[in-house]
């Protein structure tokens, strides 16, 4: 379960998805930007994933309708995944892919696919790890490119983290004060 | 919490080195108090001089550079003792040869304050440094070993562990979300119960919060209500972790 006011879950979602639809629909014709009330059976078209699984989850009367496998799930990119996945531009193919990887495992059924994803990003993890130990002054901006979000947030913190501990190798923080105040209070007492 | 992003990722190395001037370590003082020292953390028998004192860091520090004392390098921080230590650090691929939990910290703070009781303390620093960049790379190999249920990593410091902490952290929790079969395998049901329960994510909800509170009272679905509430123990503990 994602945080709900979590702005990259919800971007995450919004990636889009081809449905088909398997039944004629009254009042949904408008997802398609048709004018007519009902949405015809067979009809194929993107929408958002959120509002996929809002109509396959309903509560009162589920939608027929089919999920197609994003291209970036396919047989294409799984492949090079497993042959290699630090080579991976994984932000050509979808810039949230592990995150909306997440959601759309809890709504379709994938074992395949969800084990590609975990060794995928256990293998491009590692790379990940060294380039944030080297502090930057390697060519990293190839290597950026080809993250997916999740990964650059790793990047980041893995950053910040090796960066300041080099900072205090350098002495450049000083060292831990009382506060004025408290000198102050000190001095008055 | 409305801190900075900084200081969301845990202690930061100012703060740690402030926790390990608390460890103590010996002095030759030049300075007699007479009296005992009452410190927050305890007493400190009075220091004389001429003779081997235990004080902590901070204490130790201070002295020096007031010309109050000479600090004696621990045991751990003598040449031979880190050319050994280096040694062993690199023939085992694994683990991780054993030092102070501060290690760094000290070493450092001595480095800096009191250059002149440290034999040969050039070496001593490019050895430190060759030891702490032998252990980085060993870490940097735990990310293979990550996704078990932990990662075991003996004898590291926590000035290491604070450099690595953000990332596998993270990591983490991001390897978790990416099994979610794992979430239903800790109770030994078999697989086909797993298919269902996530080929239908919106029914076996329904159940969970229906079924939930009838388990309560009815012995029979003790079995189901022991396997649910996991599940959902876990990702409430994902979550909380993830707002700290």
């Amino acid at each position: 379960m994602e945080d709900y006011y979590d702005i990259d879950a919800i971007l995450a979602e919004d990636q889009n998805v081809k449905c088909a639809f398997q039944s004629n629909i009254p009042g949904l014709a408008w997802l398609e930007g048709g004018h007519d009330d009902a949405l015809k059976a067979g009809s194929r078209f993107d929408i958002p994933f959120w509002l996929a699984r809002e109509l396959v989850e309903h509560d009162e009367e589920t939608v027929g309708m089919d999920i197609e496998t994003p291209e970036f799930f396919g047989p294409k990119v799984r492949n090079a995944l497993r042959a290699d996945a630090n080579t991976v531009d994984l932000t050509k193919q979808c810039p949230n892919f592990f995150r909306f990887g997440t959601v759309y495992l809890q709504l379709v059924d994938d074992m395949a696919l969800s084990g590609v994803m975990e060794e995928a990003f256990k293998a491009r993890l590692q790379m990940t790890m060294d380039h944030t130990q080297s502090g930057g002054n390697s060519n990293t901006t190839d290597y950026l490119n080809r993250l997916d979000e999740t990964e650059r947030a790793l990047y980041k913190a893995g950053m910040e983290s090796s960066a300041s501990i080099h900072q205090w190798n350098q002495h450049s923080f000083g060292r831990i004060r009382s506060a004025s105040e408290m000198l102050l209070k000190r001095k008055a007492t | 919490m409305a801190l900075p992003r900084h200081l969301k990722n845990g202690l930061t190395p100012l703060e740690i080195e402030f926790l390990a001037e608390n460890e103590l370590i010996e002095i030759e003082a030049a300075i007699d108090t007479r009296t005992d020292l009452e410190l927050l953390s305890g007493t400190l028998p009075a220091l004389k001089p001429l003779r081997t004192n235990t004080v902590p860091l901070w204490m130790a520090i201070s002295l020096k550079k007031k010309h109050k004392c000479n600090i004696r390098v621990p045991a751990w921080m003598t040449v031979e003792a880190l050319t050994k230590t280096l040694k062993e650090e690199e023939t085992n691929d694994v683990r991780f040869s054993y030092m102070p939990y501060h290690y760094m910290e000290i070493a450092q703070l001595l480095l800096e304050n009191a250059m002149d009781d440290i034999p040969s303390a050039e070496a001593t620093r490019t050895l430190l440094k060759d030891l702490r960049e032998a252990r980085q790379s060993k870490a940097r190999q735990g990310v293979h070993a990550l996704g078990e249920s932990y990662l075991q990593m003996d004898n590291i410091g926590l000035m290491e562990i604070n450099e690595i902490r953000p990332f596998f952290t993270k990591a983490f929790f991001e390897i978790q979300k990416l099994r979610p079969a794992a979430a239903g395998n800790n109770s030994n049901n078999n697989n086909a119960y797993d298919y269902d329960q996530y080929g239908n994510s919106g029914l076996s909800m329904d159940g969970r919060y229906g079924g939930g509170s009838m388990a309560d009272f009815d012995g029979k679905a003790s079995y189901s209500s022991s396997t649910v509430p996991e599940s959902s123990r876990r990702f409430q503990s994902t979550q909380g972790s993830r707002m700290n």
